[in-house]
């Protein structure tokens, strides 16, 4: 029987980090990986031959300089640079530019939003940057966090502190109209905070989705999440962790309410001190965890961790580059549909009846454009993220429903790019079912649980869990399903691992 | 300069005159000036048809503060206040639910959609209640000023986080959960059936532009939860006389201190001078000035109407304006020449005595959102109706009825604008009868008289903006220290000597007399 000093669920973005992070401090660390790769969600996938995206994610905007601190990853090839603009699409017109830094109308009013966001960054940074508070901790224990967090947000002065308060629990639309008139523009900012929410714009809440996409946006990792995770596996070698991949873990080692190692499917069993997921949260503890050593509480609070699968996904390869209005086919890479907040509004009031938005809310990245390895000379690939598709469609997701979400969002592509439907070789799509299936998330949920206010902080993923740790001693959880969430790709391993 | 009195009190609504109240009570000259010719404002009673009294708008009560009814005396000025005990539910395939005082009854009409439910639904309530209990107090409290942080703010914080800290992880995790979730999500966590939740979950949408599934709501659902009548958990009471007699006993109260009440006295102006309110002038021109003047009308028509934009720094416009207003509520009271008959539960009974609720499901309520998010009434709206008359005969002649019912959603911005609400009034009128009537079907042949109020009503006539019931949304962000503005959730402005009493303050919206209290207590702080 193997032994180590922990083990690591999941090579995922977060286990790979959080592995990284411990063997630095001189332990012995493995990582098991259930698929045939490392990476999880970011892991890059071959669709078609030929024809391959680098991750199933489009945004590495949110990597935060502590994580690439933690695990020395500028030694090992990443390569940041600025973010690139993202069209804001109209079916038939000519669409607007919105960069990090300016956009095609509404320019001052833009200018004035990200000079605050810019200014409120720290405020923030320190809200998420520190571990949750326990809400479980004696009062006396509570009062110096909140202590210390009020100063930082004092230090934004009164207006900008009074405002960050404000923020979260509004609604992304109320939030975006207090600062802009021009609808598109509105459209085309709001739809991140929409990923992988069971919401709307018009609903409270939104709003601090879209502040911590916004706010923590810095550079991009140069060949995207892929190569975040490649950087990741180098820096792991490096350091001595034991990559495994091909070994799911079927169950928790747990003698007296103390993890001491994990079984795999196989039978095989591997020894340790301390397990840390980075899987699902739900799949840890209600299928890992043996079922005499979960404590009901946890299960009750666990299931009702809402993790709403709305998100799929459309791979199609190209043999020309899409033209969007009147602008160079191929100088726009990142495509966002939906022209007014009506339109992201109407396309989550499908999901409240159990069908998909019609026509489809569409997030979609060329990602062959700023890297035209991914498909063969003269042809591109559209990664498309297709929100509100629910898990749990009425119809139930079978050949036939797939086929005809496909087209849908074909159609709708096409309605952007005229033309563009004759020129697909092949496609793929992954439904929120298809996600479950093949990256273990229970429901489909790209982040493990969805960022909701009542499932951040001290209650991600439950209020006896936010810190890492869990009621099984020598069980720790750190995927984004934890503290401090998928927002941010990397920080809650980092936590996690800080916390062991 | 010597005046005539103290302090000027605009808006003789219940928290105006209860604000009057405290004032006269210590010995401070008052003088309440009303618009209309009634007091009440929204707490009003009114004969509008030949011998039908409505409660025009608000019909039912459970948050007034007991100490105020003790301090004001209210019951010997004419408060009688007659428990309402029963939630109907019909349901259009012929089902119903009725939830009264007998327990075991309860539980079984429950079971007939969830057993589960019914075993929960009781532990449900006293967790409700336990959190109803920790937050009560906050009711009574003036918020922190979080934007000036000084001594007594950080003591007012550490004062509501003991009271959070004697809480053991559970009760916290509920409290935060209430604090953040939508109401379907909230109730999820306990209960299986659909209808159940469905009926359950309206409260957290009453008098919001939100569904029920908008997170923030499951707040809302406590605000309802926390009436007490007769120091019962959860009643809800009916007031003999309609809403305008609590409304009359607390201006009997007032005058009784030595208040002085006019009405048909609507304020055009207050004066200022070098930021310093002065006094007020009347539609009519007449002046009259006092070293304190009290708001008791929304935030909206206070700054931006009475004050004016010019007088006041632009950032604190700049917070007014955008403090939501959004009416989303409708209503149509009906002189009825006999009782309903409800295909689920026919004849008389006690489930018509009750408050009557067509929220059939939660896809349903979703529906009425959905119609309303883009600009148009709900064409199948949710409805609370109660008959106030089987328990009160003196509303209406003898035989007679009056039906009260309160409709969610008639959002105010109509996609053809606000003023076409003149236009489909009647329309709105139609869909409210002709939906409930698929309950009962003899509705239509007892209606005498009907009077629909839309959100453009409650504006032109009761002055509320955009016809929001509550003076502003009661959202997460409007609420506590930042209701209606942060900085100024003390009841100050940023008026020097003028103040505000209204629903648009802390603690918010509801007949409860705890803004015009709070907001007196901290008048006289400094007096
Ligand atoms: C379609 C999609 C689009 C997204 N887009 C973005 C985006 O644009 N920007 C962004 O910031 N985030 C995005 N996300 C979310 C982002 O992918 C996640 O937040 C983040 O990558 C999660 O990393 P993780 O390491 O926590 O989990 P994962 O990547 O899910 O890793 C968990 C790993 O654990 C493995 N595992 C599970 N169970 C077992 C077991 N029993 N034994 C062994 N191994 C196991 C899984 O195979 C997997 O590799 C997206 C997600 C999806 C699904
Ligand atoms: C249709 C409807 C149904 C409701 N149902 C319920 C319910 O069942 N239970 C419940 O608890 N709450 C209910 N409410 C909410 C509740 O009635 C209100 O929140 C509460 O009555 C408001 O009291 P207030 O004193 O703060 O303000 P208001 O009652 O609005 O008082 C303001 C007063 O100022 C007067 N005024 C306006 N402008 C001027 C001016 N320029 N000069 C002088 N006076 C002026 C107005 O005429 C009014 O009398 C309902 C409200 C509505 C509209």
């Amino acid at each position: 029987m193997a032994t180590h000093d922990v083990i690591v669920i999941g090579g995922g973005i977060n286990g790979l980090v959080a592995a990284c992070v411990l063997a630095g401090q001189k332990r012995d660390v493995i990582v098991l990986e259930r698929r045939d790769v490392m990476g999880g969600i970011a892991a890059t996938r071959v669709f078609h031959p030929g024809y391959s995206v680098p991750g199933l994610l489009h945004d590495t905007h949110g990597l935060r300089e502590s994580v690439i601190e933690a695990c020395g990853l500028w030694k090992h090839g990443l390569t940041l640079h600025p973010r690139r603009p993202f069209l804001a699409a109209e079916p038939d017109g000519h669409g607007m530019l919105v960069h990090a830094d300016t956009s095609e109308r509404d320019t001052e009013a833009y200018a004035r939003f990200q000079a605050f966001l810019a200014r409120i960054r720290g405020g923030l940074a320190a809200l998420v940057d520190a571990p949750a508070p326990s809400l479980g901790d004696p009062l006396r224990k509570l009062v110096w966090p909140a202590f210390k967090t009020g100063r930082a947000l004092r230090r934004l002065g009164r207006r900008d502190m009074m405002e960050l308060l404000r923020i979260p629990s509004m609604c992304a639309a109320d939030w975006l109209n207090d600062w802009f008139d021009d609808e598109l523009l509105k459209a085309g900012l709001a739809q991140p905070a929409l990923l992988g929410t069971w919401a709307g714009p018009w609903a409270a809440g939104t709003a601090a989705n879209l502040l911590f996409d916004l706010a923590f946006a810095g550079r991009e990792v140069l060949g995207g999440p892929a190569a975040l995770v490649e950087s990741l596996v180098g820096a792991c070698r490096e350091r001595g962790v034991t990559l495994r991949s091909g070994a799911t873990i079927a169950s928790l080692l747990v003698r007296e309410n103390r993890v001491h190692g994990v079984g795999l499917g196989n039978g095989e069993e591997l020894i340790a001190p301390a397990v840390l997921s980075c899987a699902d949260p739900k799949h840890t503890l209600l299928d890992l965890v043996p079922i005499v050593h979960r404590p009901p509480d946890l299960v009750r609070e666990i299931r009702n961790l809402r993790a709403r699968g709305t998100l799929a996904k459309v791979h199609l390869a190209l043999d020309a580059a899409p033209k969007f209005g009147d602008r160079e086919p191929g100088s726009v890479d990142r495509i966002r549909t939906g022209t007014t907040l009506d339109d992201l509004e109407r396309a989550f009031d499908a999901i409240k009846y159990g069908g998909w938005s019609d026509p489809p809310l569409l997030d979609i990245n060329l990602v062959s454009l700023s890297d035209p390895g991914l498909a063969p000379r003269g042809h591109h690939v559209a990664s498309i993220l297709v929100h509100f598709a629910p898990a749990n469609l009425k119809a139930g997701w079978t050949a036939p429903t797939k086929d005809a979400l496909t087209r849908a969002v074909i159609e709708e592509f096409n309605r952007h790019a005229p033309g563009i439907a004759d020129h697909i070789v092949a496609r793929e799509i992954l439904t929120p079912d298809d996600l479950a299936a093949e990256y273990a998330l229970p429901t489909g949920h790209p982040f493990h649980g969805e960022h909701a206010l009542d499932q951040l902080l001290s209650m991600r993923p439950t209020p006896a869990c936010a810190q890492h740790n869990t009621p099984i001693s020598g069980l720790y959880l750190g995927s984004a399903g934890t503290h401090p969430g998928g927002f941010s790709p990397g920080l809650p391993g980092l936590m996690a691992a800080a916390r062991i | 300069m010597s005046h005539d009195y103290d302090a000027i009190i605009i808006g003789g609504g219940h928290n105006g005159l209860t604000c009057a109240a405290y004032l006269a009570k210590a010995k401070k000259r008052v003088l309440v000036l009303e618009r209309r010719h009634v007091l009440g404002g929204a707490a009003v009673s009114e004969e509008v048809f030949p011998g039908f009294t409505y409660s025009v708008c608000s019909y039912v009560v459970s948050l007034l503060r007991p100490d105020i009814i003790r301090d004001l005396d209210l019951p010997r000025h004419g408060l009688d206040l007659i428990p309402l005990e029963s939630t109907f539910t019909p349901l259009p395939d012929g089902n119903s639910l009725y939830r009264g005082p007998d327990a075991d009854e309860t539980r079984r009409e429950i079971a007939k959609f969830s057993t589960r439910d019914a075993d929960t639904y009781p532990i449900f309530g006293q967790a409700m209640s336990q959190i109803g209990r920790i937050v009560k107090p906050v009711l009574g409290m003036t918020p922190p000023d979080l934007a000036r942080p000084s001594l007594r703010a950080i003591f007012d914080l550490l004062r509501l986080g003991r009271r959070f800290g004697e809480l053991d992880l559970d009760a916290r995790t509920l409290q935060v959960k209430m604090m953040t979730m939508s109401a379907v999500e909230f109730l999820d966590e306990w209960f299986e059936s659909d209808v159940l939740k469905a009926v359950m979950s309206i409260s957290g949408i009453i008098g919001t532009f939100q569904s029920v599934s908008s997170p923030g709501t499951a707040y809302v659902l406590l605000h309802h939860y926390m009436g007490d009548i007769d120091g019962a958990y959860r009643s809800w009471g009916f007031s003999r006389g309609g809403t305008g007699q609590i409304s009359l006993s607390i201006a009997r109260a007032a005058q009784k201190f030595g208040a002085d009440i006019k009405t048909d006295a609507g304020v055009a102006r207050i004066l200022t001078d070098g930021g310093i309110a002065r006094g007020i002038v009347l539609e009519n021109g007449d002046e009259y000035r006092a070293p304190i003047v009290v708001s008791g009308v929304d935030p909206h028509l206070t700054f931006l109407k009475l004050v004016g934009r010019e007088q006041l720094p632009g950032a604190f416009v700049g917070d007014v304006e955008r403090f939501k207003m959004r009416g989303s509520s409708g209503k149509v009271n009906l002189a009825l020449d006999g009782l309903p008959d409800f295909t689920s539960r026919p004849g008389d009974g006690p489930h018509l005595r009750g408050d009557i609720t067509i929220a059939p499901g939660l896809e349903y309520l979703e529906r009425a959102y959905d119609d309303a998010k883009y600009g148009a009434f709900s064409r199948k709206p949710f409805m609370d109706v109660v008959i106030p008359t089987l328990t009160d005969p003196t509303l209406a002649p003898p035989g007679k009825h009056v039906m009260s019912i309160f409709v969610q959603y008639a959002p105010y911005k109509l996609k053809e604008g606000p003023a076409d609400w003149k236009n489909q009034r009647d329309a709105f009128g139609d869909a409210v009868v002709d939906t409930l009537a698929e309950y009962c079907p003899n509705l239509k042949d007892l209606i005498l008289h009907r009077q629909v109020l839309t959100p453009w009503d409650l504006e032109k006539e009761f002055g509320l903006t955009e016809g929001n019931i509550f003076h502003g949304e009661l959202s997460l962000e409007q609420l506590f220290f930042q209701r209606p503005a942060a900085g100024w959730a003390r009841y100050r402005t940023p008026i020097q000597n003028l103040w505000m009493c209204a629903s648009g303050t802390h603690p918010g919206g509801g007949i409860m007399s705890a803004p015009g209290r709070n907001a007196a207590r901290e008048i006289l702080k400094g007096w």
